[in-house]
């Protein structure tokens, strides 16, 4: 491939070497490769019928729950203030919902389609992102409360040792020095986390971290499976995220493969549900998860960081309720 | 003589719209008495221009100028090919309808009209492109080379420059993470999904601190399948749709933006080229249709997308200094060739063919000079 730069042909020997190395850390996986080489033709396609069974799916499940869809005349519920957001996104919600039903989808499905993915996007960048951003005063030492310490170099070498020698998956970075201890000794298929800064000191190694805060859909997107799911801080995953993350390792680990998630200090109470933020879950919560998806829970202590260690038994468990957790609630 | 100009569609931020105004403008400034007509227009349109039935009564008028700008079909195009008046071409370039199927049938149908209508509007006094690209089209259309000429597009520089930024926005993009941009209408020509690949290369492997901006006029259909893609891709968080977005803000996009990119596989000219050379952001761009032309030898421009080697040319550049220097000083050499005074100087020779008596039906432009490399 010919790069040119300000008109002159650029040596772009370095640059392939790089992207070559950081294919060959697990950077640029399968699933990553696989998707570069799709259209948005195919997309189309698939996301128009993704959509309208969406729709539908949302209908039956409003119809079945007594929803009454007609507006209110003023869009506005008893004691509710006119013009209000929440009236206009019912409005819309209902609209769009006829609209479907009613035959347009063959017209208009397009539309529809663009515009609730688009309203929900727009909705989501711009309240969502502001909500998230100011945290201050007691909320962010509530958040940064519930942060498990930093592992100390024993906990590191330790874990490493434990992983020696096969694939794993690391959920939460613990720290830089760790992915490369782990690069060394294990596998490092790759590592995922919410935090930016973290992921991107990781790049700067050349180590194969990705950042998401849908760390099931990017395991998904990596399509790598792994012998040993290493859930390092739990406490960045809100319970729904835990759930998904577990039900993909139960899917994903072959048999005999395990989980291990670290123990944080433990606190019961102080719950912060907001996603993204760091949040305690009970070992009581982690090993019912563990439990509920198959695996045969056992603890083990690393360095000075307790773990609960899944090792998978063949078949799913029996999705049961769990104990309540700081976001149990939510899974 | 009184210059009539006649565009399909007149509304701001478009480019066509733009060059039609800038024009327009120009002309009242040399004294000429100047009229704008469209076939449709919102109400920024309404306040420069008038709907193209009103032409009707100036059809007749040998000693008048009619300019059409072509760019899509519209039905309007019979006014031109009925008109008295003497007759210039500009060709904007019409997108390929295949990039439009099957996401747009009706700009599909539009486009393969237009198409089919450019040999007959080859019986003109001068037909000009805005690049040689374009010229090059007209030529192929069966226009006789002599009377083809370039009239490069006058970028609406100074009206970003004369707005003031969105702050808000700007603090937000400001964050310290590195911003990709990429301005425009999303089309599916202008593959918007390659840049979505090449920023997803970035972010996971090369800069986890890093967004895309897109701000443009989405396609509704081809912007369904984007956000497909990138939920797809897992980078909802960190790709941005902002759709058409106001002068302040699209001022707050460049500023804040540490590269532009470009994917595009046709482009007429791409103004958006010149304005990341304005506010000094490097250009990355694909070289596709008029894209080298405009670039003129400045940026980086590159002939296969290989994704991951781009996103380590972006990396190459957040580490090197100096080479992003480099691109910034040569964008900005290739943008005084776009100065507002040369184009007038061009268009003051164009218009002066016509305007000087006894001139009319001799205009060509291969003994002026008119043409540009």
């Amino acid at each position: 491939m010919t790069i040119y730069v300000n008109g002159r042909e650029l040596d772009e020997h370095g640059l392939a070497g790089k992207s070559e190395a950081r294919r060959r850390a697990g950077l640029y996986p399968e699933g990553l490769l696989r998707l570069l080489a799709r259209s948005a033709r195919d997309e189309l396609s698939d996301s128009r019928c993704a959509m309208v069974e969406e729709v539908q799916e949302l209908n039956l499940a409003l119809y079945e729950s007594g929803a009454n869809l007609e507006p209110p005349p003023d869009l506005t519920r008893e004691g509710e203030r006119k013009g209000r957001l929440e009236s206009f996104l019912r409005r819309l919600q209902t609209r769009f919902i006829r609209a479907v039903c009613e035959g347009y989808v063959q017209q208009q499905q397009l539309f529809n389609s663009y515009f609730s993915k688009g309203l929900i996007l727009c909705f989501l960048q711009v309240y969502g992102r502001e909500e998230e951003m100011p945290l201050e005063g007691e909320e962010m030492l509530a958040s940064r409360a519930f942060l498990n310490p930093p592992w100390g170099r024993d906990t590191e070498e330790e874990v490493a040792e434990a992983c020696a020698g096969v694939d794993c998956l690391v959920l939460g970075i613990p720290s830089v020095d760790f992915l490369e201890t782990l690069r060394e000794r294990a596998n490092l298929v790759l590592a995922l986390d919410a935090s930016e800064e973290a992921v991107a000191r990781a790049q700067a190694r050349m180590l194969p971290a990705w950042c998401g805060t849908r760390l099931s859909d990017l395991l998904e997107l990596a399509g790598r499976g792994a012998e040993v799911c290493l859930v390092a801080r739990p406490e960045v995953l809100c319970a729904r995220e835990l759930e998904e993350v577990l039900g993909w390792a139960a899917a994903r680990l072959p048999e005999k493969g395990r989980v291990l998630v670290a123990r944080g200090p433990s606190k019961a109470h102080g719950v912060v549900e907001r996603e993204g933020w760091a949040r305690p879950h009970s070992s009581a919560f982690l090993a019912a998860v563990l439990e509920k998806h198959g695996f045969e829970v056992g603890e083990l202590r690393l360095g000075s960081v307790d773990f609960l260690e899944g090792l998978k038994r063949g078949g799913e468990g029996d999705p049961s309720s769990l104990p309540g957790s700081a976001g149990g609630e939510e899974g | 003589m009184v210059i009539h100009q006649l565009v399909a569609r007149l509304d701001p931020g478009d480019a066509i719209s733009n060059q039609a105004l800038s024009m327009h403008e120009l002309f009242r400034s040399w004294g000429f008495e100047s009229r704008l007509y469209a076939f449709d227009m919102d109400d920024y349109g309404k306040r420069f221009a008038e709907f193209d039935t009103e032409y009707r009564r100036f059809m007749h008028r040998k000693e008048d100028l009619l300019i059409y700008h072509f760019g899509i079909y519209c039905d309007n195009h019979r006014y031109f090919l009925e008109s008295e008046n003497r007759k210039v071409l500009i060709y904007h370039n019409i997108t390929p309808p295949e990039f439009y199927d099957p996401f747009y049938p009706e700009a599909v149908r539009l486009c393969r009209m237009g198409r089919e209508l450019m040999p007959r509007l080859k019986d003109c006094d001068l037909a000009l492109g805005d690049s040689d690209y374009n010229r090059r089209e007209l030529v192929e259309a069966g226009f006789p080379e002599e009377k083809t000429g370039v009239l490069p597009i006058n970028p609406p520089l100074d009206k970003l420059d004369g707005v003031e930024e969105d702050r808000s926005f700007l603090r937000r993009l400001g964050d310290g993470k590195t911003n990709l941009l990429f301005v425009g209408r999303v089309v599916p020509n202008k593959r918007v999904e390659d840049v979505i690949k090449l920023f997803a290369c970035y972010h996971y492997g090369v800069n986890a601190r890093s967004r895309l901006v897109i701000a443009g006029m989405p396609l509704a259909t081809y912007q369904t399948a984007l956000l497909s893609f990138t939920e797809r891709l897992g980078l909802l968080d960190a790709v941005h749709f902002l759709g058409k977005v106001s002068d302040s803000t699209l001022k707050a996009c460049y500023l804040g933006a540490h590269y532009y990119l470009s994917m595009s596989e046709h482009e007429g000219f791409c103004v958006p080229l010149l304005e990341a050379f304005h506010f000094g952001v490097p250009v990355l761009a694909f070289a596709a249709g008029a894209v080298p032309e405009t670039m003129g030898g400045a940026g980086a421009l590159f002939e296969e997308k290989d994704y991951p080697l781009l996103a380590e040319l972006l990396g190459r550049l957040d580490r090197d200094r100096l080479m992003r220097e480099r691109i910034v000083s040569a964008q900005y050499r290739r943008l005084e060739e776009f100065r507002p005074q040369v184009f007038a100087a061009r268009l003051r020779e164009v218009i002066d063919r016509f305007a000087s008596p006894g001139a009319a039906g001799a205009a060509t432009t291969r003994d002026s000079g008119e043409r540009s490399a």
